[in-house]
């Protein structure tokens, strides 16, 4: 599979002039922030697992706790990484603002895949519900429903200048959507009381704990930001591929 | 001499309605629809365990949000053929006016949906008739308006996807959550006879929505067209 | 494995067991699903790449 005009030091070649864009995703570059991503995962999980003690109250299941709130806050990273895509795509008309908005847009599913799976694993032995209305699951999962929305959209129109506009719309609507959903079902909560206590006050952590919960959410950070990398490095593989594949059909 | 946003936007909304009523076809249909749904939900729930009076907000909302729904589906269809699309854009009407057209011609059928429904669930669900009634109306109008603005956008957006009838609900529905919530809200806070500053809070939720987001729709509809 | 108080605490292991694995799976699955896509998108560049230049050489 190897091809020599890969191989050039700039990525450059009369065969492949736009030699950069090829070498960002066939280059045998060693990709440093997936290993570090991996690592620091390994490293939060040890430290959970094994380092870390069980609760008393809760017993073993309250661990889950470091993997739902690390996917939970990076969730939000990734889909503020959305909004703001959106926002800069329509102002200033930049392709990679659209590529970012739509890999962070698609990293963010991933996690809040995680945080709706780890949440009712949590939620069953410690309140004895699998699902509560509160205000965070709640808004969770209409993000996760938005989300979902934006990407379906995303693969149902092929033109891409098309796609990136109607992407940034729905991205930027979202984000205005989110305080009306939030203030919904803040009144929801409060005017009809959940008949099964809601969430227990969380007790302020014993510092082995938060250490472990800083360690895990560190390293899913690394992680977010580094599927976040790999998965723009394809974006921009795939696009050109399709810039090459056009102009083979014109020719 | 450009025309003024206000008669671009009654001339485009002249020019729906007319068209829709010329053959009133999906008026009826959507009708039909509605009045059928609120029929048949009566036998999803107990009778003898949930009182009709609570049932109804629900019913209600249920409905209004799925033939709200259909109603759009055909709002941009219009356009679809024959490029009509094209002619209004290259009319001198301001982007923003066809879209408050569409959606002040959009927002008169959901309405009339209304109109007819709202009378069938009291008749149905043995509501009492009056003041509550009238005040139903209103807050369905207040709920009517941040549909539209949504789902005109929305309708805009899908119809030119290769998914159209499966995007429009899956984008619009989550929206529609605070619309629902606070019309279903209002509606039966006053229907049970409560005081009317109860309903209050959710009024103003449907109020605010309506305010964001029939902005935002209309200063983001240009952007999905066309260069 | 580090016991907080004495008094057994309820073994939920089950949960925590489960929910760790699958959050690995996911992660790695989603890792592995970005991979086989570039991978694709990589030889199918090479082979237009090569085929392009084989057809440029020759006149």
């Amino acid at each position: 599979m190897s091809s020599a005009s890969f191989d050039d030091a700039a990525g450059r070649s009369p065969e492949a002039p736009n030699g950069p864009v090829a070498l960002g995703i066939t280059g045998r570059r060693f990709d440093w922030l997936l290993v570090a991503a991996v690592a620091c995962m390994a490293v939060a999980y040890v430290r959970a697992i094994f380092f870390t003690p069980i609760e008393a109250l809760q017993g073993a299941a309250q661990k889950i706790y470091y993997v739902h709130v690390s996917a939970a806050v990076n969730a939000y990273l990734a889909l503020g990484i959305v909004a703001l895509m959106s926002i800069v795509y329509l102002w200033l008309r930049d392709e990679r603002a659209d590529r970012l908005a739509e890999s962070a847009g698609e990293v963010g599913l991933v996690f809040l895949t995680v945080v709706l799976t780890t949440g009712p694993l949590w939620g069953k032995p410690i309140w004895g519900a699998w699902w509560t209305w509160d205000a965070r699951l709640t808004l969770t999962l209409f993000l996760w429903f938005l989300t979902a929305g934006y990407l379906v959209l995303r693969g149902a129109v092929d033109d891409a200048a098309m796609r990136a506009r109607y992407s940034a719309v729905l991205g930027i609507l979202a984000a205005l959507l989110i305080p009306f959903i939030h203030l919904s079902v803040y009144f929801f909560n409060t005017l009809h009381p959940m008949p099964i206590v809601l969430k227990p006050d969380r007790p302020s952590l014993p510092n082995e704990m938060l250490v472990t919960l800083l360690v895990f959410f560190g390293a899913c950070t690394v992680l977010c930001l580094a599927l976040i990398r790999l998965r723009y490095r394809y974006a921009v593989g795939r696009d050109a591929l399709l810039g090459l594949e056009s102009e083979g059909g014109d020719r | 001499m450009r025309p003024t946003l206000l008669s671009s936007t009654w001339v485009i909304a002249r020019k729906d309605l007319a068209i829709e009523f010329r053959t009133r076809t999906a008026f009826l249909a959507v009708l039909v629809f509605a009045v059928l749904g609120v029929a048949v939900f009566y036998f999803a729930w107990d009778a003898t365990a949930v009182a009709a009076l609570d049932l109804a907000p629900g019913v209600l909302w249920v409905i209004f949000t799925f033939s709200g729904l259909l109603s759009l589906q055909r709002s941009f269809g219009v356009e679809q053929a024959e490029r009509a699309m094209d002619g209004l854009l290259l009319s001198p009407i301001d982007r923003e006016a066809i879209f408050l057209g569409k959606a002040l011609a959009n927002l008169l059928f959901v309405a009339g949906i209304q109109l007819v429904t709202i009378p069938a669930v009291a008749l149905l669900y043995n509501l009492s008739l009056g003041r509550p009634l009238l005040i139903l109306f209103g807050v369905a109008l207040l709920a009517a308006v941040g549909l539209v603005a949504i789902g005109t956008l929305f309708s805009a957006m899908a119809s030119n996807t290769r998914l159209a009838e499966l995007l429009l609900p899956m984008l619009s529905l989550p929206f529609f959550v605070p619309v629902v919530y606070g019309a279903a809200q209002a509606t039966s806070t006053l229907l049970a006879g409560r005081p009317s500053q109860e309903a209050w809070p959710f009024l103003k939720l449907l109020i605010a929505f309506d305010l964001v987001f029939l902005v935002a729709c209309t200063l983001a509809f240009p952007y999905t067209l066309e260069e | 494995m580090i016991v907080a108080q004495t008094g057994a605490p309820p073994d939920t292991a089950a949960y925590y067991h489960v929910a760790y694995a699958w959050a690995v799976a996911v992660y790695v699955g989603y890792l592995a699903m970005i991979w086989a896509r570039t991978r694709r998108v990589r030889s199918r560049l090479a082979a237009l790449e090569s085929g392009g230049a084989r057809a440029r050489r020759e006149p």
